[in-house]
């Protein structure tokens, strides 16, 4: 158990002790271990900047000066707004990059957010019903999964034409497969404990189990799920976007400012390495919270579990 | 019980002496106590077993004198085996140890054969690799060593792989390769525990046998009196990660000197002739993170007095060739 | 065995069966698929005379049926820009993106065995966080980036790679990197836990008590083992490999399919892409239903049951 004290087994209210259960679980843990601590802080100022920073920084990223072009990093001759340098039209790097990080976390957000609950769902029914069903959606997944990721979003863009809206879409489906293995192995091990039975008994109906039985408790994994998958997305939607088929200008995201800095390489390397460098920070936050909510055993599915439990014996008393 | 059966030695002439050997599992800011301090020594030859339930720390004794307790485990005390001292030993100084001096027999016979190699090539390579034979020598070897086991078409079985026999037939594949180096001192975990009663006894029937030609000592670890019988003629009794109570076995059994064995006899099955005989021991195995003031038994045994859950009792001589960790052995002796 | 194999086969024909139906709807996305397969400045009834000479217009089993027949004996349709089928076009290239993932696997595995290992043998050491760091790293790092940014590092200031083409050894250096990139990161993870879970499984224990060194445990009786999951998981990560072949074609000028699929992204030859797409899927499935066999092959279990 990941309990830091033992929790007393007084006759506390259900909902004091699974308040108990989740507090010791998850902070105490996170506060120890400073990657992680360093790493979810990083991630909430990153999407602090991109909420708060992109409406005001929009203007200065689109505004276009000959006379800056190229100008060179680290110098703060032109004020602190050209202090990660200008690309090839004299637009501000940093600001491109706060406008720029709105529209990567919002993609990659919707993406993973659309994936967990489409695919969650879908595979919590498809293992708890089983039979041909199931067969059915694991091939569905199977197929998804056979044409490489890139291929199929390349070709599917190609056909709809570039937004944000589409980009969002194809994604998410490319990774239905992962939520809808997770979902439905958790589901398939679950389905068979006591509490579903209880459930059984007492007359709900499938739909009802699932939603509140076997859900909280394959939500902390899909958590966990989602941390790993957001740095894979944003990976794939920056890779996209900057083979062109991703984003097009008046929109933006990270991977087409690495794509138009491309052009100039050789002069000018910050439009390509700060951009770059912005989605490997990123990424690497969210894999190193992933890799610590992994390592400690999943916290937080140890404290949804007992909560279960806990919930179960007070309602069977 | 065994013919060949010699009672416990003076020390000196052992073959292993185990002292004081404690046992420590570290994680997550608890210790786990296996094993808390016990003593033993088996001569040459001596056939000695170790019974208990389990969480007693029977398992953990034997693995622990074969040097296999990994993170977050920790072994202190002292295990003296030839004259050589084991606890302390870097992995590279035990492998001399391991084969020709000490060999194991695990419960689990499938876990413990590894699937993608045939048995033959798994019996093979320890005579090729540990004494450098030839793949002919090892081969014919091989053979021999199976149809001592008692396996039957032995060459053609060579190349069959672990999932293609049953049970009793891979432990006594597991027994094979355990002699193949003629150890000294023989463990064995809870050989039978996983299998049939019928194909039990011919299990037992097997080592006793190759104790008995090859002159091997046995450490037998069970949960089961009657097994203990078959294979031993000296007991150990673990509770709580300590010896209660030693001595020649048929002694034992006749008048325990201990009330855990006491209790133990009179919940079994095999040595009660009506059932209404028979009595479970209440509660349970105590918890392995608790440090006891008095008895780790006092809990759970009927005799308890206030004594007992103050003051540990020692494992003290109370008969000759007879130990127990009770403040009233004596008067449980006599009441036979 | 066969039992196993006749499963997988039947799993792999539905597969093909799903990507033909991808391939067919992606056509038919938009509501004119010819204006994916004319040029741009095609007028409205040239298209309209296209939609009904390719049975566009005809209902939807009919063509699924006609599609089937067309795919089956390999017609795409012509290439607009290369003026020969879209099927050759793509077929051709396929040698070299073999080639170059070919030897970016060897490569991922000759890095991930020995580095999994080293992390397996000693967890939550030094080693093993450094490693399991590196792995984190290489998972965050986009490729497309780690491509220029060798570039601009090796070849532009220091000199020492050339920038694009195929000409000597030195030029597939970043290209094989680049490639590599992310499959080492996981392979070396997926490593470290086949071979903890086989360090730690009876069988292993009870060879360290017959007194072998830790080399023979871990090389020989664990990583024959561990070996099992590892190639199952190399399999798919090669076939992602396509993914990367496109990044470095992008980057590097390759020549391979991410070559012709870049091309036909930026000449509108809608007719290659369905192509490549159908080609790489077949790919995928063959190379999968051969990761099969070569699991069925090596696991005594399965093969003889």
């Amino acid at each position: 158990m990941y309990l830091t004290q033992p929790i007393p087994a007084s006759p506390a209210s259900t909902g004091a002790r699974i308040k108990a259960y989740f507090a010791q679980t998850r902070l105490s843990l996170l506060v120890r271990s400073p990657i992680a601590l360093i790493s979810a802080l990083v991630l909430i100022a990153l999407v602090l900047i991109a909420v708060i920073g992109a409406p005001l920084a929009l203007e200065t990223a689109n505004f276009q000066s000959l006379r800056l072009r190229f100008f060179p990093p680290f110098s703060l001759e032109h004020g602190w707004i050209y202090v990660l340098g200008a690309d090839g039209l004299g637009r501000s790097m940093l600001a491109q990059l706060i406008v720029g990080a709105r529209t990567s976390f919002i993609v990659a957000g919707a993406a993973v957010g659309l994936a967990a609950v489409v695919g969650t769902s879908i595979g919590m029914i498809s293992g708890f019903v089983g039979g041909w069903v199931d067969a059915a959606l694991m091939r569905v997944s199977d197929i998804i999964v056979t044409v490489p990721s890139l291929l199929l979003a390349l070709a599917v863009l190609f056909v709809l034409e570039p937004s944000i809206f589409n980009l969002v879409a194809v994604l998410a489906v490319s990774r239905l497969p992962i939520y809808l293995r997770v979902a439905r192995a958790q589901t398939l091990e679950l389905r068979e404990r006591v509490f579903v039975e209880a459930s059984r008994a007492i007359g709900a109906t499938n739909l009802r189990i699932i939603w509140r039985d076997i859900r909280p408790l394959v939500l902390p994994t899909v958590m966990t799920v989602s941390m790993l998958e957001l740095a894979s997305v944003m990976l794939a939607a920056a890779g996209l976007s900057f083979l062109g088929v991703g984003l097009q200008r008046p929109d933006v995201d990270w991977g087409t400012i690495v794509s138009e800095g491309r052009e100039y390489l050789t002069r000018a390397w910050w439009a390509t390495v700060f951009p770059g460098m912005a989605i490997v920070i990123t990424a690497l936050a969210a894999n190193f919270l992933s890799n610590w909510l992994r390592a400690s055993g999943d916290p937080l599915q140890a404290g949804a579990l007992a909560a279960a439990t806990a919930r179960q014996e007070d309602a069977l008393k | 019980m065994t013919a060949a059966a010699k009672i416990m030695q003076q020390p000196g002439e052992a073959l292993i002496e185990i002292h004081d050997l404690t046992v420590q599992f570290r994680t997550a800011g608890r210790a786990i106590n296996a094993v808390r301090g016990i003593d033993l020594s088996i001569g040459p030859g001596e056939s000695v077993a170790i019974l208990g339930e389990s969480g007693s720390g029977k398992s953990v004794t034997g693995k622990a004198v074969m040097g296999l307790i990994n993170a977050p485990g920790k072994v202190s005390g002292s295990v003296r085996f030839a004259g050589r001292e084991l606890v302390g030993l870097s992995e590279t100084e035990l492998q001399d140890v391991r084969g020709p001096g000490l060999a194991m027999v695990f419960q689990d016979s499938l876990d413990a054969l590894n699937p993608v190699f045939s048995v033959g090539e798994q019996i093979m390579e320890i005579l090729m690799v540990r004494l450098g034979w030839s793949r002919e020598k090892s081969r014919a070897e091989a053979i021999s060593l199976m149809q001592q086991v008692g396996i039957d078409s032995a060459e053609k079985r060579l190349s069959s792989y672990p999932h293609q026999f049953s049970g009793g037939m891979r432990q006594r594949i597991c027994i094979a390769m355990a002699i193949a180096l003629k150890p000294q001192l023989l463990i064995a975990d809870e050989p039978t525990t996983a299998l049939d009663v019928t194909v039990q006894a011919g299990i037992l029937k097997l080592i006793a046998k190759l104790q008995r030609e090859s002159g091997m000592a046995l450490l037998f670890v069970t949960h089961d009196l009657a097994v203990a019988r078959q294979v031993a003629s000296y007991l150990v009794v673990m509770y709580a990660g300590r010896i209660v109570e030693r001595g020649p076995i048929d002694a034992l059994y006749a008048r325990p000197a201990h009330p855990y064995t006491r209790a133990l006899l009179n919940s079994n099955p095999g040595s009660v002739s009506h059932w209404s005989q028979l009595h479970p021991i209440s509660g349970n195995p105590p918890d392995k993170t608790m440090v006891f003031t008095g008895c780790a038994f006092a809990d759970r045994c009927p005799r308890a007095v206030s004594r007992c859950r103050a003051e540990a009792p020692a494992l003290r001589q109370v008969a000759p060739g007879r130990d127990s960790r009770c403040h009233f052995a004596e008067e449980l002796l006599d009441a036979h | 065995m066969l039992k196993f194999l006749s499963l997988r086969l039947t799993t792999s024909l539905i597969a093909l069966a799903g990507v033909m139906v991808i391939v067919f709807f992606l056509a038919r996305l938009t509501g004119s698929p010819a204006t994916l397969y004319l040029p741009a400045d095609a007028s409205v009834e040239m298209m309209e005379a296209f939609n009904r000479q390719f049975g566009y217009d005809q209902p939807i089993p009919q063509q699924f049926a006609q599609f089937v027949g067309n795919v089956l004996r390999l017609d795409f349709g012509q290439s607009l820009y290369q003026q020969r089928p879209a099927a050759v076009a793509v077929l051709s290239a396929m040698p070299q993106t073999i080639l170059l993932a070919a030897v970016a696997m060897a490569l991922t595995l000759l890095a991930a065995i020995p580095l999994g290992t080293v992390a397996a043998l000693h967890p939550h050491s030094v080693q093993d966080r450094l490693i399991t760091l590196f792995s984190l790293l290489t998972a965050s790092i986009p490729d497309f980036w780690f491509a220029l940014v060798g570039v601009l590092v090796l070849s532009v200031n220091l000199g020492l790679l050339p920038t694009s083409g195929q000409a000597s050894l030195l030029s597939w250096i970043l290209p094989v990197a680049t490639l590599m990139l992310h499959p080492v990161g996981v392979l070396t993870q997926v490593v470290r836990g086949a071979m903890l879970e086989t360090l730690n499984a009876g069988y292993v224990q009870n060879a360290r008590a017959r007194g072998y060194s830790w080399k023979r445990l871990a090389f020989r009786h664990a990583l024959r083992n561990a070996a099992l999951p590892i190639i199952t998981v190399a399999g798919d990560r090669a076939g992602g490999m396509v993914n990367g072949a496109v990044i470095v074609s992008a980057v590097f000028a390759w020549p391979g399919i991410g070559q012709v699929l870049v091309d036909a992204v930026y000449n509108r030859d809608f007719a290659v892409i369905q192509a490549g797409v159908f080609v790489v899927g077949i790919a995928v499935i063959l190379l999968n239903f051969l990761v099969d066999l070569i699991y069925a092959a090596a696991d005594p279990r399965i093969r003889i049951s």
